[in-house]
């Protein structure tokens, strides 16, 4: 396969209608020496152009159709050919989020890098509304794991995964989910983190500034959800920003956990997925990241571990 | 100047501020685009009981969807609430049960993709006034009938199935 977009974003005439594919090279760096690429290369999926975003057309497709009949029309949009990673196995799947986190996460950093704020105010609260600033314990394991404990199983690791909850319909007869992509992210999550009040007549703190991908740099809460299903960089930077929210804003809730990393980690991914009751806490936490800490290759064989 | 050239200018601004109301709403003005800058995300007087009217704001403050509810008579603080890090979707008075006093039923977000609702008493002398919680991995749903609240979501990830959907009573 050949590239045919560089990282700059600038979309080529001629790949209107397919897939577009970025050259990962798995360079290492320390702070992710366990975390290579399992090939010395790989090709990263990037994004899929499309006239209408996948996830608008799936609700114009669906729109009045029941739970049975919609469920149908899902199953076979999202497995035909065309589509993000159709012609993936599950493994390549795997390694494919693993290695798009990482190098999500090498772009943050790298930016981060290169602002005035990069570094802790000292205050925890102002930290958070500072995106910039990386919580410490933000890591490429764990975005990896949360995104494949959001589509392991129902999903199939897909990055346009939406789900049964797509379909069902409550008493106003309005969809009850906006839920999708390896995050399962919903529009409500998204404008959430946008644009948030911090003090009276100041401007609202952006917490979901998208850097790492040129294209959406900008764009609102609404063109970022629509072409969010089309996109996995896109889906990578918008699970980073909204984890890093919930762990700056756990270690402010909690400082007395400021010395506990693990404690951390186990109250951002409880904020994240639902509560610490769910299997997501022992799953992301307990099974996979100790898993995918240790392993350079095989990202299914930590899927494996968890429970389904 | 004097008081009568005082009283002129007033009365001009009086009549100009209303005008001047107007030519924004015209010319498309957000209506909302102060409240927006105060951070108000939400605000309702309930009165499903006469005598026990509230005033229910939600309010982003430090970040933080703050709900608070005064009785609107007194204006007295009867309840204050943060979101942490959710956000407030809705909220509504419900009377349930043989009880005249409503109670404060709201939802929020929970979660990437979870919600939650939580059941507010903010009359309540004793204990908290938070009375009920109930978190879903997915929507959240719920319908008054017959003096109590049945509440629908899912309670795990296995979202592509029935399983784990979920239907309570409260109380």
């Amino acid at each position: 396969m050949t590239p045919l977009e560089t990282e700059s974003g600038g979309r080529s005439p001629a790949s209107v209608s397919a897939p577009v594919y970025l050259l990962y090279t798995g360079e290492r760096e320390s702070a992710e020496s366990c975390f290579r690429s399992p090939a010395s290369q790989v090709l990263v999926e990037d994004h899929l152009p499309s006239a209408e975003p996948t996830y608008d057309s799936l609700r114009s497709l669906t729109e009045g159709l029941s739970g049975r009949e919609c469920l149908q029309v899902l199953r076979w949009e999202l497995n035909r050919p065309g589509r993000l990673w159709s012609e993936l196995s599950l493994v390549e799947r795997a390694d494919r989020i693993r290695a798009h986190a990482v190098r999500t996460y090498r772009k943050l950093v790298s930016i981060q890098k290169t602002t005035r704020n990069q570094k802790s105010s000292g205050d925890a609260q102002k930290d958070i509304y500072n995106p910039d600033y990386l919580d410490p314990i933000l890591s490429p394991e764990l975005v990896t794991c949360v995104a494949l404990q959001e589509t392991k199983g129902f999903a199939d690791l897909s990055p346009h995964a939406v789900n049964y909850t797509f379909c069902l319909q409550n008493g106003a007869g309005k969809y009850s989910s906006s839920a999708s992509g390896l995050g399962q992210m919903t529009w409500t999550t998204m404008s959430g983190v946008s644009a948030v009040m911090v003090r009276p007549n100041e401007a609202p703190a952006e917490l979901l500034p998208i850097k790492t991908v040129p294209r959406h740099e900008g764009k609102s809460v609404d063109e970022l959800f629509s072409a969010m299903n089309d996109d996995v960089p896109l889906q990578m930077e918008v699970i980073y920003r909204v984890m890093n929210y919930k762990l700056k804003f756990a270690r402010f809730k909690y400082p007395e956990l400021s010395g506990r990393p693990d404690g951390l980690i186990r109250a951002g991914v409880a904020s994240y997925d639902r509560d610490d009751q769910s299997d997501s806490l022992k799953n992301v936490v307990q099974a996979c990241m100790p898993c995918m800490a240790k392993r350079r290759k095989g990202a299914i064989l930590c899927l494996d571990q968890m429970k389904h | 100047m004097t008081m009568k050239q005082w009283i002129k200018r007033m009365a001009g601004l009086a009549i100009l501020a209303p005008l001047a109301a107007i030519a924004n709403q015209q010319s498309g003005a957000d209506p909302f685009r102060s409240l927006q800058k105060e951070g108000v995300k939400f605000f309702a007087r309930f009165s499903v009981v006469d005598d026990a009217a509230w005033k229910v704001l939600v309010k982003q403050q430090e970040g933080e969807d703050q709900l608070t509810v005064l009785d609107d008579r007194t204006a007295r603080v009867l309840l204050s609430a943060a979101g942490n890090s959710e956000r407030f979707l809705s909220a509504e008075a419900i009377q349930v049960g043989s009880r005249s006093e409503p109670f404060l039923v709201t939802r929020w977000t929970k979660g990437a993709h979870g919600q939650e609702i939580r059941i507010y008493d903010p009359r309540t002398t004793e204990g908290k006034p938070l009375v009920y919680s109930k978190a879903s991995s997915w929507a959240i749903d719920y319908q008054h009938a017959n003096g109590r609240l049945k509440i629908t979501g899912r309670a795990d990830e296995r979202a592509n199935s029935r399983e784990g959907a979920f239907e309570v009573s409260w109380p």
